[in-house]
Order: structure tokens, then C-alpha cells, then sequence
């Protein structure tokens, strides 16, 4: 997202005098990229609203800790994340089981079942299917990045930051947050990298009894 | 496709499904206004409380579990306010580290537990500080210059307690005397005692000297809270002057 810093001072200026309108303008303004960034990093749909929420509450309410001297990204980013973090803290501690993450026999499972892939027009079912696996691992490897990782590379990707509003973020210098991209990137391709090799050796697994079955069968066809 | 690229076509493909919640700012305003919970609770029971058989009630439980409570919690938490408090007017006042040093002494006489008497090291400035630093809610700065007028102070302080342990050394030495002869050595006696004087007023002039300096380098706020706190653990008559202008 393209920062509009001279826009966003304004805003802020319209919110210390609480000027009417003011706070729903900063949330027209803010609404989209916080969401997009909770939503990615929680991957909770019902957490995102409730962290979106507390964050413009703290906006409003801390308004007069502003220092004009820093891109309004940085603060709103900075609350965001952080809340984000004190409600992961708390999922530790309070581990939970969603229902969404619950099969109908009542197991686990990392991969959506076939009913949610849906494919576009232009794909095979099986490319689509592929696909969608990969993105499934990938949510999975971003949620099981540290937080000032899984903070910098949803900043990075998606939020446009510059290295030095993200630093201010993650409170590292702009040589951190390189670092931490770097890592980040290098974790998200190891995990990638390992689905696959489990995909293809429990493909293989899978494909050994067929071909035994099938071979005793042709056999005696062939007699 | 590089493994970057990937990740990144991966990554675009990942959709937040977000859509507008248009009572977003109603409800952030409604929460950001509404009364906090502490403030809920004092209006319940003001409520309640209008009710003269609810009050009674009220007040034969608020009686009971205060009674309990008290004993579980103010034992601990004055125990750690008051040790913190202890380790910070020990730090700026000779004469009181002196009353400490001099108690504990005389207690260890008395046959009690006999303590190894420690040394008043730089941990008692720091934990001083320290609970100074949550006390005032300190910014980085701001504690830097105050442990810094401390740290230079802590030197005056250290020398004017040495001539304070041995002015009380010399103290001792003469009441010992004076049992065992009988003899009051008068001259000595007035000497001493002009020496604790001095010793005395001079602890008091160095200590009011640091507060003063420290009270300039903090914010008004925070000044008022300094203040407050320092008539609770150390009655100063400046500032009890200043509180008292009515006289």
C-alpha cells in the first residue's frame, strides 16, 4: 500500500482535535491493510475483527502519544502487531481446538478437504488441487514463524513497507530487518520443500500396493 | 520459477477475504468511551448499595473477605514496598543507614540472630533507583540523569558516613569508659557531640541537595508523585512546609 504520509499527519491532526469524522476517516483509511495484515498473521477470521477493533480503539484512545516525527504506518502497524502477538501469547497459553480445524470423525488435519478447492476455470482439478496445497503449506509455515519473522515478511509482501518503517515496526535496525526477511524466506522455502518430499514419498508409498494388487491380477488374466 | 518467485506467485494467490465493516467505527468509538470495567463495578455497587438489606449484606461480606484478604495480600506487598523503600532512602541518607547499621548492631548484642552485617554495596542505590524508576514511571533519559546525580552523590555520601561510624565508634568508646570508671570525660563528650551535629546537618543539606536536583530533571507529574512519595518514606520539613500553608 502506498503511504500517504502527508495525508495521514492530516488525519491525525483531525483525530487530537477530535474533529467530527475524524476517527472514521483514519478507519476508512486503515481498515484494509490492518486487516489484511491480522488477518495473516492470525488466520482467524474472528481474532482479526476483535484485534482490528482493539487497534483503532487504541488509536483513538492513545492518539495523544502521536509523534508526528514517524510515518503514521509504523504506529498503526507497531499497535497491530503487537496485539497480535499478546493474542498468540495468550493461544499458548490457552490452547483452543476450532472446530474448522476438525474433520468429521473428529481428527486433525493440516490439508482442506477437496470440497473447499475450488478451482478456476482456466485449471485442471488437479492442478488447482496442487496449487491449493501449496498455499496450505505456505499458511502454515507463515504461522509458525516467529513473530518479528512472520511481522516483516507480511509487511514486506503485502503492506509495501519500506526497511524502515518495518524496522520501526519490529524494533530492529533496516540491516535486521533484511535479516529477518532473508530468514524468513529461507524457513517458508524449507518448509515448502519438505511437504513436497512428503507429498511425493507418501504418493509413492500409495503407488507400490496398487501396483502389487494389480499385477497378480493382470497375471491371471493373462493365463 | 526461482524458489523466490514461488513463494511470492504462492504468497499473491493468498486471499484475506476482507470486506467492509462499515459498524467498525460505532463500535470502536462505543468501547473507546464506555466506562472500564473498575468504573462498572463502582456504579453496580453504588446501585445495589440503595437497597438497605443488599447493603448489609454487602458490607458483612466486604467485612469477611477484607479481614482475609488483608492478611494475604498487605503482608507481602508492604513487605516489598517497604524493603524498596528502605533501599532507597538508605541510599540517600547517612544518618538513617547509620540508625540502620547501629539497630542492627545493637541486635546482634542482644543475643538475637546473628546477622553478617553486609556492606552497603551499589545494589541498594540500584534497587533503589530501580523501584524509583517504576515508581515515577521514569522515561530512559530521565533515569540516566537521575541515577547519574545519584551515582555522583553516592561518593559525599559514602565519606559523611565513614565520619558518621566513627564519630559513633568514638560514642561507644566513651559510654564504655564512662561504666566501667564511673568518669564522665566532659570536654570529649561536648566535642563528640558538636562533631554528630555538624556530621547531622550536613546529611541533611547533602540529601535536600540531591532531591532538589533530582525533583529538576523530572517532569511536574512526576515531581508531585516524587514529592508524595518521599513524605511517606522520609518526612522532609520543606516539604511539609510547603503542604502546609495554611499555618
Amino acid at each position: 500500500m502506498p503511504s500517504d504520509s502527508a495525508n495521514d499527519q492530516e488525519l491525525m491532526r483531525g483525530l487530537l482535535k477530535d474533529a467530527p469524522g475524524s476517527l472514521e476517516r483514519i478507519i476508512e483509511r486503515w481498515q484494509r491493510p490492518l486487516y489484511s495484515f491480522i488477518y495473516r498473521y492470525t488466520q482467524n477470521e474472528f481474532a482479526t475483527r476483535d484485534i482490528l477493533q482493539e487497534t483503532f480503539v487504541r488509536i483513538y484512545t492513545k492518539r495523544h502519544k502521536y509523534r508526528f516525527s514517524y510515518p503514521l504506518s509504523s504506529w498503526v502497524f507497531t499497535i497491530a502487531a503487537n496485539l497480535c502477538k499478546n493474542k498468540a501469547r495468550w493461544h499458548q497459553r490457552h490452547p483452543e481446538t476450532s472446530i474448522e480445524c476438525l474433520s468429521v470423525k473428529g481428527e486433525r488435519r493440516s490439508r482442506p478437504n477437496l470440497l473447499e478447492v475450488l478451482p478456476s476455470e482456466d485449471d485442471l482439478p488437479i492442478d488447482a488441487i496442487e496449487r491449493d496445497e501449496d498455499l496450505g503449506t505456505l499458511k502454515n509455515a507463515v504461522a509458525g514463524l516467529p513473530h518479528d519473522l512472520r511481522t516483516a515478511v507480511l509487511l514486506h509482501h503485502y503492506q509495501d513497507l519500506s526497511y524502515k518503517e518495518i524496522s520501526d515496526i519490529v524494533g530492529c535496525s533496516t540491516r535486521g530487518v533484511e535479516t529477518r526477511l532473508y530468514r524468513a524466506r529461507k524457513l517458508l522455502r524449507t518448509r515448502l520443500a519438505e511437504a513436497r518430499s512428503l507429498e511425493e514419498s507418501a504418493q509413492k508409498k500409495t503407488a507400490q500396493p496398487k501396483a502389487e494388487t494389480v499385477g497378480p491380477t493382470c497375471a491371471s488374466i493373462a493365463l | 520459477m526461482s524458489d523466490d518467485d514461488k513463494i511470492d506467485e504462492i504468497l499473491n494467490r493468498w486471499d484475506d477475504g476482507y470486506s467492509v465493516d462499515s459498524e467498525l467505527a460505532e463500535r470502536v468509538r462505543a468501547q473507546a468511551e464506555a466506562p472500564s470495567p473498575g468504573e462498572e463495578i463502582v456504579v453496580w455497587i453504588g446501585n445495589a448499595l440503595l437497597r438497605p438489606g443488599l447493603a448489609a449484606s454487602f458490607a458483612a461480606v466486604f467485612v469477611l473477605v477484607g479481614m482475609g484478604l488483608s492478611q494475604l495480600i498487605t503482608g507481602g506487598a508492604r513487605d516489598s514496598r517497604e524493603e524498596l523503600t528502605l533501599s532507597y532512602r538508605l541510599s540517600i541518607d547517612p544518618i538513617y543507614r547509620l540508625q540502620a547499621m547501629t539497630g542492627a548492631d545493637q541486635f546482634a548484642h542482644q543475643g538475637g540472630v546473628a546477622t553478617p552485617r553486609k556492606p552497603v554495596e551499589a545494589s541498594v542505590l540500584l534497587a533503589g533507583l530501580g523501584w524509583l524508576q517504576g515508581a515515577l514511571d521514569l522515561s530512559e533519559p530521565q533515569y540516566r540523569k537521575v541515577s547519574a546525580l545519584h551515582n555522583y552523590y553516592e561518593v559525599a555520601f559514602d565519606e559523611l558516613f565513614t565520619e558518621l561510624v566513627e564519630s559513633h565508634r568514638e560514642f561507644q568508646a566513651l559510654d564504655r569508659k564512662r561504666m566501667e570508671n564511673d568518669v564522665i570525660d566532659y570536654f570529649k563528650l561536648y566535642e563528640l557531640l558538636q562533631n554528630q551535629k555538624r556530621l547531622s546537618e550536613r546529611s541533611t543539606q547533602l540529601t535536600e541537595e540531591l532531591l532538589s536536583k533530582v525533583e529538576q530533571v523530572i517532569e511536574p507529574a512526576q515531581r508531585a508523585r516524587y514529592r508524595k512519595l518521599l513524605d511517606n518514606i522520609y518526612p522532609r520539613p520543606s516539604h511539609m512546609d510547603e503542604e502546609t500553608t495554611d499555618a
